[in-house]
């Protein structure tokens, strides 16, 4: 019985125009976009080499870094920006010591963005990547081909004329569902493999170093479970509902509010909850603390300079008690900061959760290695360079203030290799148990959305 | 009436509705093997309810429906595999061709292995044209669609046939083909329920012809019994009456 309701649905989809020119764009647009984020790529991975090398020709020594504009941190761009572009172009990309040598440590790296895009127009709209595919036309494609699963066989009679015989109500149910997900899945994996083929002719292998096997079953995965969960809800708005289109129209309004609107005021209603000091206002309590202490500094090597106890190393020992001061000063604002931001950001987060297309989007930037870990890596990996920097370069600037002035001098070694950023890679079994806990809200969405599809069907009035 | 058990049975089946409307009020009837009842009332009196009611599409207030002495509240699945049911308007998957609907609706009667000529052979029986066989059904017309539905219903080869007024809107060429369907049916000893509004071929097929007001069966008529008497004047007469309840 169900395999004979299971090949009626494939075949009443297979025959409908628009399941047809559905499966046709998700089979033309996915390996479209994914080919258009290889390309990006390889612009930004071309672009990336370059930047390096020219520094790095041009900062062979701790003495080019103090004279030649100062140190830098180039992030590398990410291989998989095809699944998603996430943070990728809004992220720092590159971290800038100031041009100025005499720079008291710690030093502060500034974080710029030189990202260009080819295509300005581009940013309006956004990427053509996978996770746009799935969030949008994959989902949209299961309202579409759902809405009518219920309601439109009561609207055409086929239910009555089905129930008219001796089939058990879930059976429908369970060979609606599965058709449905057997032809929206199948298509988006038979996109998936035309992309693989692209991957491969761009060069990318699946498996091996640098392979890109787990991250693409990762976003497979998460695809497929996100795909369900709209499929399972259409299913239920069809089995809520007596009209085919008062089914679509809930479900058209019902997408654009878990696609748009709630991911949006997630964010909204986190910053409220949980406000967090601008990044200026941050920088601003630093200047106050740093001249506070350098004020502080500067009266106790005075006392110290007219005093016969002066020397240089004693007064390289008071400069080295205020640098750690202020140093642990900048370290605990820069935490309180760092952890009021990740807490806002950890609130939207979770409320956004409660949409199935948060649940997606965010993990599939994770995966992609252009998400908040990939923020929060690139964080720690500069503040490794900082500290560098300030081993080698900065905090080897020297005063020594006697009573007939101050004598400012590099004691360190000049011709010292300069420090290098070292960009590290986020582990893949780190990205898993990031996006499990979302992996896993979809297939309970995904479960949710059924049982209510299955109970509202059991209870369906086919008159 | 046949003194053969009953194939169809309603037994002081009610119906009342969510909003309160009383559908059907204590309804009785029994169709045995080989007869045709045809069920007439005016739009609400409680034909289709009745129909609803023996698929188990809605579960009844009060009584019971049995098909072959099958509880259908308690058993319908079971029940089901006895019965055979035509609607009003045959609907059907109009991307599929005759062949196929009738394929696949054989399958869910439980007909497995159906050859592509035992199809063929049903539709002949039923007048369908050959060359519609392998037509898409939306391009059917009502007539062609109803003898399509009579079709699916005795490939069922099911004891019991519910038809909800399928001569409506049929022209009278196509309605008169349909009755002679049904007196072939009859003949081969299923029971037929028919309900509609056509009073005519009412008396003309009816073994039996009950006329329902407002949820009940107020009248009751065999065929020999309506050789002498008018079933439009007695039917005009009760449509007419004060309603049953105030």
């Amino acid at each position: 019985m169900f395999k004979t309701l299971f090949l009626k649905e494939i075949r009443v989809d297979f025959l409908s125009r628009r399941v047809i020119m559905g499966l046709v764009l998700c089979l033309i647009l996915i390996p479209l976009g994914v080919y258009i984020g290889v390309r990006d790529y390889r612009v930004r991975w071309q672009a990336y080499q370059e930047a390096v090398r020219l520094y790095q020709d041009d900062h062979k020594t701790v003495q080019d870094i103090l004279y030649k504009g100062g140190g830098k941190g180039f992030r590398p761009p990410s291989p998989f920006v095809f699944l998603s572009q996430g943070l990728d172009i809004v992220l720092p990309n590159v971290a800038e010591s100031p041009s100025t040598p005499q720079q008291k440590p710690p030093v502060d790296l500034r974080l710029n963005n030189n990202q260009g895009s080819e295509n300005l127009y581009a940013s309006f709209h956004g990427p053509l990547d996978l996770a746009f595919m799935v969030s949008v036309i994959m989902t949209f494609l299961a309202v579409v081909f759902t809405f009518s699963g219920v309601s439109g066989e009561k609207e055409q009679g086929t239910l009555r004329q089905i129930l008219g015989n001796s089939v058990p109500r879930p059976t429908i149910i369970l060979a609606k569902a599965a058709a449905q997900g057997v032809m929206l899945i199948g298509a988006f994996l038979a996109a998936a493999i035309l992309s693989f083929i692209v991957l491969a002719v761009h060069g990318y292998a699946l498996f091996g170093p640098g392979g890109i096997f787990a991250e693409t079953a990762l976003a497979l995965v998460l695809s497929i479970l996100a795909i369900g969960a709209f499929i399972n809800l259409g299913l239920l708005v069809s089995a809520l509902t007596r009209q085919a289109v008062l089914a679509f129209i809930i479900l058209l309004l019902c997408w654009v509010f878990l696609f748009g609107v709630f991911p949006r005021l997630s964010v909204v209603i986190a910053q409220l909850a949980s406000p967090v000091k601008s990044q200026q206002l941050v920088l601003q309590e630093k200047n106050r603390l740093r001249l506070e202490n350098e004020k502080a500094r500067a009266a106790e090597i005075e006392k110290i300079a007219e005093s016969d106890s002066n020397t240089q190393e004693k007064q390289d020992e008071i400069t080295a008690q205020y640098r750690a001061k202020l140093t642990e000063a900048f370290r605990v604002l820069d935490r309180d900061q760092t952890n009021r931001q990740n807490a806002q950001t950890q609130l939207a987060v979770n409320i956004s959760r409660l949409s199935p297309v948060s649940c997606y989007i965010r993990p599939m930037a994770e995966i992609a290695r252009t998400g908040l870990m990939q923020l929060e890596l690139y964080r720690q990996d500069i503040g490794r360079f900082g500290a560098a920097l300030d081993d080698k370069v900065y905090g080897q600037y020297k005063e020594f203030r006697q009573k007939s002035g101050i004598n400012v001098g590099f004691k360190g070694d000049g011709s010292a290799p300069a420090p290098v950023f070292q960009p590290n890679r986020i582990r893949t079994q780190d990205i898993v148990k990031n996006v499990l806990p979302d992996a896993v809200l979809l297939f309970a969405f995904s479960l949710l959305f059924f049982s209510g599809a299955y109970v509202a069907f059991i209870r369906y009035d086919v008159r | 009436m046949s003194d053969q058990l009953p194939i169809l049975k309603a037994d002081d089946l009610s119906k009342r509705y969510e909003d309160g409307v009383l559908a059907l009020d204590h309804f009785n009837l029994s169709v045995p093997a080989g007869e045709v009842y045809c069920l007439l009332g005016a739009n609400g009196a409680g034909k289709t309810t009745t129909i609803n009611l023996f698929l188990n599409f809605i579960p009844p207030t009060t009584g019971t429906c049995y098909i072959r002495g099958i509880d259908v509240t308690k058993d319908p699945l079971e029940a089901k595999k006895h019965v055979a049911f035509v609607s009003e308007n045959v609907m059907l998957y109009g991307n599929f061709t005759a062949r196929q609907n009738l394929e696949f609706f054989a399958k869910l009667g439980g007909k497995t292995a159906l050859t592509k000529e035992a199809c063929y052979q049903v539709m002949r029986r039923v007048s369908l044209q050959e060359k519609a066989f392998e037509q898409r059904v939306k391009t059917f017309s009502k007539g062609m669609r109803q003898k399509l539905g009579i079709s699916i219903a005795i490939i069922k080869d099911a004891p019991a046939i519910l038809l909800d007024e399928p001569t409506s809107g049929l022209d009278p060429k196509a309605a008169e083909e349909f009755l002679e369907i049904l007196h072939e049916l009859r003949g081969e000893g299923r029971a037929i329920l028919m309900s509609t509004h056509d009073i005519f071929r009412a008396k003309e097929i009816g073994d039996r012809v009950g006329i329902m007001k407002e949820g009940r069966l107020v009248l009751e008529r065999t065929r020999d019994e309506l050789r002498t008497e008018d079933l439009v004047k007695i039917y005009i007469d009760y449509m007419k009456s004060e309603p049953l309840i105030a």
